[in-house]
């Protein structure tokens, strides 16, 4: 079923009246992948032309790799409520929940406490939105809307407003540190990539995850468990914004509820840049991570050309806008080339019938 | 589908476009920075404030609440309550309403740029029956209708924190843009005669208080300190992940710094600096618990005090006093006393923080 979600990759029934050379043209130009890795190669030409010994650098690689590294965790989080039908607004409250929680138990019992914490909040706050969305039906809005004002006020609430500080640094190993050659951010991207990509793509309740998102009522006519898939879905995006909050934490080596602000906005874009459809059934971790690599391009290449907060909102917004026009075509020419497909196995069959009976 | 994947280039074409067009803009900006003599206009932030008066640390912290002739009710309007600077302000109003036998009733709006709640919230003050409100506003022009509600209703305005633009309030704040200078001076004396580069985080790009010290700074650099470059100032939200992360870029396009500064430390949180950069001196404003551990860690050359338990009590002491019929300066413009890790315990370092705290 993953496969579906990029269409270019579909090879219909025509696909066989191609010669080899065009259908790999095809391929290639309609995939969500590589149309974003075309944008990315752009874009970084663009900045590399403009600022050669500021952006290309392997140190700036680096740099932008190591801030990108908690998106892609928090918008592999958000793709499975995508994925899903849904989405959760509530993500950047849970980052600075756990960061809070984490941050608190770790200056009173120690680290593994304290990730234990950091995660144990982002875990409730994926039961209690997925309950009331799966089984109670509140919309993903309103549920993840309340939420959001919940995390945030118990999180200032326990902290009295205040940011907590006094992380041991020990604990820079989760966001701050490196692990050998590669910023933690990364590595804790990559470990969260390949456990999201086993659970979404080569397990049930995953193959569940897309259908139910695909269609709720046939899901549930072929007897899936569509309230237990819903539940996963949240309590996989809060348990991986626990794990951002996490890391911004040690990034920034204090826990605050404000942390992680602008990343439910950012990671639904990230997402969708990267081919998830809003409505659910459809998308890639490979694209989500190709989404976060471009709005890391586009935002460190923008910060070293000293460009406005205000201007790098405008730009953002620009992109977002034209990934989901852009999403809006490419679903567009998918039902056209499936009704196509389908006439012209609808005329074959018929001229075969004809056949038959002449 | 090809279609798609032109439009997606010829999108970052034009996006890119902008950026460029934009950076362009931005250095013409930069090198149109005015001099000190320009002239004060409007919102200008560039101009000083025209104090009535402007009493030395110790007169601050030895400061006297007036007794109230009777027992006022005070509303004192917030920002926000989610950090320590406005939860210094409280502590101020509310010790200072506890000495002088009134009562101090705190409202808080949702951050800067939330003026309609602080309109809504004045009339709940003023149907409440409120006598006199201690304002810091929301928003310089956004926050003048809560002013002019208050003044029709017969109640007294003392205007805290940062500047709303509004002719009849009584002022008791610190001038940003001559905080500004103050940290270009203590910069020039930390870097010595030989100068050099370095980096200012400049705080949000649409806050009368940063934008007025980065003003500051950038005018008295100009003038004064030929040997100091400002190498890079990025603009960001009162976050300390985007904080990190501006700072990360600006490291990225000028990798030798001699010095570093921010409007604020809170947004650089100087345990986040990349440990590259930790031996570089950092001078910046606020001190609080966790920027007086940062200043004995060694992480802050120093601090200014930016007086939030002093601005509370004095404008509880001020509204007191104008109830009581007595006379005020209407412009009382507040020190920002230079603490550094020594200071820890004098009397003028414990009137920063909440008592307990220092």
């Amino acid at each position: 079923m993953p496969d579906e979600s990029t269409p270019g990759t579909e090879p219909g029934p025509e696909a066989s009246r191609l010669r080899p050379s065009t259908l790999i043209r095809r391929i290639d130009l309609t995939s969500v992948q590589v149309q974003l890795t075309i944008g990315i190669v752009f874009v970084a030409a663009v900045f590399t032309a403009l600022y050669p010994d500021r952006f290309a650098t392997w140190r700036n690689v680096e740099n932008m790799a190591r801030q990108g590294g908690t998106l892609a965790v928090v918008a592999i989080g958000q793709t499975f409520a995508l994925v899903s039908g849904g989405f959760d607004i509530s993500v950047a409250a849970t980052m600075g929940l756990a960061s809070t929680f984490g941050a608190m138990a770790m200056i009173e019992y120690g680290v593994a406490a304290g990730v234990a914490a950091g995660l144990g909040a982002g875990l409730v706050v994926g039961l209690l939105n997925g309950t009331l969305i799966a089984r109670y039906r509140v919309t993903p809005f309103i549920a993840t809307l309340g939420m959001l004002a919940i995390a945030r006020g118990v999180a200032n609430e326990v902290s009295d407003g205040r940011s907590v500080s006094g992380i041991p640094s020990s604990f820079q190993w989760f966001g701050g540190g490196d692990w050998g050659p590669i910023p933690a951010t990364v590595g804790m991207a990559i470990v969260v990539f390949v456990l999201a990509s086993f659970i979404l793509y080569r397990t049930r309740p995953g193959l569940y995850l897309y259908a139910t998102g695909g269609s709720e009522k046939a899901s549930r006519l072929s007897g899936v468990n569509v309230v237990g898939s819903e539940l996963s879905a949240y309590v996989m995006c809060s348990l991986l914004a626990g794990v951002g909050g996490l890391m911004l934490a040690s990034r920034v080596s204090v826990g605050q509820a404000s942390l992680g602000q602008g990343f439910e906005l950012m990671s639904i874009a990230t997402a969708v840049i990267g081919g998830v459809a809003i409505g659910g059934g459809v998308g890639r971790l490979s694209g989500v991570i190709l989404g976060v690599v471009l709005v890391s391009v586009l935002s460190t290449g923008m910060n070293i050309a000293q460009l406005t907060e205000f201007t790098q909102e405008i730009v953002t917004g620009i992109v977002l806008i034209g990934a989901v026009l852009i999403d809006r075509f490419r679903l567009r020419g998918r039902q056209r080339r499936r009704v196509e497909a389908t006439l012209t196995a609808d005329e074959s069959a018929a001229a075969e019938s004809e056949d038959a009976a002449g | 589908m090809r279609a798609v994947g032109w439009l997606r280039s010829v999108g970052l074409v034009f996006g890119v476009l902008a950026l460029l067009a934009s950076a362009c803009a931005e250095e013409a900006e930069v090198e149109e920075a005015p001099s000190m003599e320009a002239a004060p206009s409007g919102d200008s932030m560039d101009q000083f404030l025209a104090c009535d008066a402007e009493p030395t640390p110790e007169e601050v912290a030895a400061y006297q609440i007036p007794t109230a002739d009777e027992s006022y009710d005070i509303t004192l309007m917030q920002v926000s309550l989610a950090g320590y600077y406005y939860q210094g302000i409280d502590y101020g109003a509310h010790s200072a309403g506890e000495k002088a036998g009134v009562e101090v009733t705190t409202l808080a709006a949702e951050g800067y740029a939330s003026p309609e709640l602080q309109l809504q919230q004045v009339e709940d003050a003023i149907q409440r029956g409120t006598d006199a409100i201690v304002l810091a506003p929301s928003d310089i022009a956004g926050s003048v209708p809560v002013v002019e509600a208050a003044l029709e209703a017969g109640i007294p305005v003392v205007n805290i924190s940062t500047e709303v633009a509004h002719p009849d309030v009584y002022m008791v704040m610190q001038d940003d843009y001559r905080l500004g200078i103050q940290l270009a001076d203590r910069l020039a004396e930390v870097v010595g005669s030989d100068g050099g580069g370095g980096i200012l985080i400049a705080g949000p790009a649409n806050a009368t208080w940063s934008r007025k010290r980065t003003e500051g700074f950038h005018d008295r650099i100009a003038e004064a300190y030929p040997s100091i470059e400002v190498l890079a100032a990025p603009t960001q939200l009162v976050d300390p992940v985007e904080g990190l992360a501006s700072f990360e870029d600006a490291v990225q396009a000028h990798p030798e710094i001699d010095w570093i500064t921010s409007v604020h430390y809170f947004i650089l949180q100087p345990g986040a600096i990349p440990s590259d950069y930790a031996s570089v001196p950092y001078v910046s404003f606020g001190y609080e618990p966790d920027s007086i551990n940062a200043l004995e860690a060694g992480g802050l050359d120093s601090v200014f005090g930016i007086n939030p338990v002093a601005m509370g009590r004095i404008g509880v002491g001020t509204a007191i006093s104008l109830l009581n019929g007595g006379e005020e300066p209407r412009v009382n413009c507040l020190p920002a006393p230079l603490l550094s890790a020594g200071d820890r315990g004098s009397v003028v370092a414990l009137n920063e923080v909440i008592e307990g705290d220092g």
